[in-house]
């Protein structure tokens, strides 16, 4: 078989009344060179009798079963090593993708160069019965951020995808945010179209070994971090469909406008998700400084500024704090101590920062007295 | 459906199906149109309808009724009451009944055009950004069913904003609304902000609730001994919290005996011109209102956030001409003041002091804030009435 374009994963954990909608929607993708491996977290419904029942049914198709609950972010790390597209989606097991989902994501992936870190789609949110409750998850909806990726007079004439006649969705609903755009601007769960290679080198490494459960929504961790690297774009069309039937952590209702209807606790943990980011960032500064040449620090703030936070407020956070110290080598040590130090210190306030001390051990120190 | 011009059922694989609407007819009468009401939800152009009949009055003519539609067994359902139940036990079994995304609330003595359920939920599907309510305007009819009135237009300048529906490509489109009808739609969409909620003085349109939003608040506020009074309080509270949306054309009808017995008052400029007694009920209502977001101050500021002070303003449900008379009155400093010290902690001193300085005259306001403050007041509070938070109406 050809190496696929495109690798989907599922990750189940007792979504048995859910999970094969997902699964056939996969199949029955439009665009047919793909992978998709489905993974049960231990479930202790009905769901491996469900899935069995997919087994050998298609040659794309491979099903794991894991002998504990790894949640999400733990069974996507401990699969993607074996996946081989040169793109990733990540479906929840609740969720499901329109047949056009995977062809219209690579489309635009493509004519932007495969440059950009990924792509996100406007989802319909449906209840627990699949009945529409929205056309769209309102962050997404509430634009006026970006420009189009593909104006007028860019456009090549002989692409069949940019016919003048009738709406062009390519041409006229989708919109390139570079990585400096702040704030969330994408759709929740299955809307997310990801370069594999740049999650590979992005997915954190230095706080979790493989093969260990990590409670953390992929997107919280991902979607923030490659954006800030790899900038992103955002397909105004309807690709899958997000299903809100209250057993979510994250929400209990749709989406309305200037309203919070996330869940506290799924909320708090996003916050504290966060701050993985910039363990893994100072932990590993050397490999991002890499992958992001001259923006080091652009990246650094992306958890920041994810919610519209202030810079300050995060960096003077104590557990960021902490992260920093525990870290200030690695940064040093690729940065530079000068830069570092400036940096911080813009950041931090003068008097935080000279109260971060190195780590035990190290020689490393700030400059400052 | 349809989306991009192609089945929406079958782009999911059967996995997305139409918005579901729920709605409940209490029929509170032996007397009432329960025939008509039903029969006229019976014809609705929109697939996916379930109807439940509350028997309030104990008639039995409901069950009739629904028998002799000869529908779907799904479609229509009673739910009897018991033979003590009061409206205080019936207005939650009529929460308990909704099913599906939205819901309306409908006396046996209205009824719905064939176009009700389509037209308002593919506005909500198609605006820009979501609302917990979509009204429309009703028609009166008398004893042999002759309109001979309706509702004020809600589609006023000074009120309502028109609103471009999404392109219909983009959204999903119902069966039932045709790409001509839904050109037609933009032209009749409005949307009414959350601070504007003066409005809703004797609003006698029916409206179609987001389900979520509707859970969401009955979880804080007291069943009411009224229908009337209830829906009343769940569109405002529902309008507080994300503004309205308006489809103006008539989309029901509703039995009335007189001419416009039920109309949105034009509201005096001044206190003064009121008639005897309104100001104070109308005072006593706004107290009662803001209570519930007082009392359940938690949730309300973690879904509105600083929002939380104009959905206050709201429920006063006064214009801003006469929102600093009511802060002035004696009843709400009092409520502000027993309240003072969670809204000091939920805003912080800065904005806690600032909010209640914009609202309350001088006096009013020390006597609100002396109670956040163990019986001082704040350096900070002090140069802020003397220096620029004066009261509304002075701005």
């Amino acid at each position: 078989m050809a190496c696929p374009d495109i690798s989907f994963i599922v990750v189940n954990y007792n979504y048995a009344e859910y999970v094969a909608n997902a699964i056939d929607s996969i199949l029955a993708q439009s665009h047919e060179n793909f992978e998709c491996v489905v993974a049960d977290n231990n479930s202790d419904d009905n769901s491996r009798e469900i899935l069995s029942s997919f087994e050998n049914t298609d040659e794309r198709l491979r099903i794991r079963y894991f002998e504990r609950n790894m949640n999400q972010m733990g069974a996507v790390l401990s699969l993607l090593d074996e996946l081989q597209g040169r793109y990733i989606s990540i479906v929840d097991a609740d969720d499901l993708i329109f047949r056009d989902y995977a062809s219209k994501h690579l489309a635009v992936h493509r004519r932007l160069g495969n440059r950009i870190a990924f792509t996100s789609n406007g989802v319909i949110e449906i209840d627990a019965r699949g009945h529409v409750l929205t056309s769209g998850f309102d962050t997404f909806l509430q634009g006026g951020y970006g420009e189009p990726a593909f104006p007028r007079g860019t456009r090549d004439a002989k692409d069949g995808d940019f016919a003048e006649d009738g709406y062009c969705w390519l041409g006229d609903g989708v919109t390139f945010l570079s990585p400096d755009t702040t704030g969330w601007h994408w759709s929740p769960g299955t809307a997310n179209v990801y370069r594999l290679d740049l999650m590979k080198m992005t997915r954190p490494m230095t706080q979790f070994a493989s093969g260990v459960p990590y409670v953390a929504a992929t997107d919280n961790y991902f979607a923030c971090l490659n954006h800030a690297i790899g900038g992103s774009a955002k397909i105004d069309l309807p690709l899958s469909a997000y299903r809100i039937h209250g057993r979510n952590r994250f929400s209990s209702t749709e989406s309305m406008a200037d309203l919070r209807m996330l869940r506290r606790r799924g909320t708090w943990r996003s916050m504290i998700r966060h701050r993985d980011i910039t363990t893994e960032i100072t932990a590993r500064a050397a490999d991002f400084s890499r992958l992001a040449p001259g923006r080091f620090w652009t990246v650094m703030d992306a958890p920041a500024r994810i919610r519209g936070n202030s810079v300050t407020d995060y960096y003077t956070n104590p557990h960021v704090v902490r992260i920093l110290r525990q870290n200030y080598a690695s940064l040093v040590s690729a940065l530079g101590c000068k830069t570092v130090d400036k940096n911080l210190k813009d950041r931090m306030g003068r008097e935080l920062f000279n109260r971060l001390q190195p780590a035990a051990g190290t020689e490393a120190s700030p400059t400052e007295p | 459906m349809e989306l991009m011009g192609r089945n929406l059922n079958a782009l999911s694989c059967q996995g997305v199906s139409d918005p579901l609407l729920t709605i409940i007819v209490v029929d509170r009468s032996p007397q009432s149109r329960i025939d008509e009401c039903l029969a006229s939800i019976a014809r609705q152009d929109h697939p996916c309808v379930k109807c439940v009949v509350v028997d309030a009055c104990r008639s039995r003519r409901a069950l009739s009724a629904i028998e002799r539609l000869h529908t779907d067994d799904n479609a229509f359902r009673l739910c009897e009451v018991g033979d003590d139940a009061t409206m205080s036990d019936i207005i939650p079994m009529i929460v308990n009944e909704i099913v599906g995304g939205f819901v309306s609330i409908l006396d046996a003595d209205d009824s719905i055009f064939p176009g009700f359920a389509s037209h308002h939920l593919q506005v909500h599907l198609a605006l820009p950004q979501s609302v917990s309510l979509t009204i429309s305007p009703t028609v009166y009819v008398d004893a042999e069913g002759h309109t001979f009135d309706r509702s004020p237009s809600l589609d006023r300048p000074e009120l309502a904003t028109p609103v471009r529906l999404q392109p219909p490509e983009i959204i999903p489109r119902l069966s039932a609304v045709t790409a001509a009808r839904y050109d037609e739609l933009t032209g009749f969409s409005a949307f009414i902000p959350a601070s504007r909620a003066d409005w809703l003085n004797d609003c006698d349109h029916i409206p179609v609730f987001r389900s979520s939003m509707l859970r969401a608040l009955v979880a804080h506020a007291e069943a009411m001994r009224d229908l009337g009074s209830q829906l009343a309080l769940w569109r405002l509270l529902c309008h507080v919290m994300t503004g309205s949306a308006v489809i103006d054309t008539p989309l029901s009808a509703r039995q009335s005996q007189d001419a416009r017995l039920s109309m949105a008052k034009e509201e005096p400029e001044a206190k003064n011109n009121w008639p005897p007694g309104y100001w104070q009920t109308s005072v006593g209502r706004g107290v009662e209102n803001q209570r519930l977001l007082l009392e359940e101050i938690d949730d309300f500021v973690w879904m509105l956030g600083e929002r939380y002070w104009d959905a206050l303003d709201g429920l006063t449900m006064m214009s801003s001409a006469n929102q600093p008379d009511y802060y002035d009155s004696d009843v709400v400093a009092a409520l502000f003041r027993n309240h003072a010290p969670v809204l000091r902690t939920e805003f912080g001193d800065d904005s806690f002091l600032k909010e209640i300085g914009s609202r309350f005259r001088r006096t009013k306001g020390l006597y609100v804030v002396m109670n956040a403050y163990d019986g001082s007041i704040p350096r900070q509070f002090l140069d802020h009435i003397q220096s620029n938070m004066s009261p509304r109406s002075e701005r």
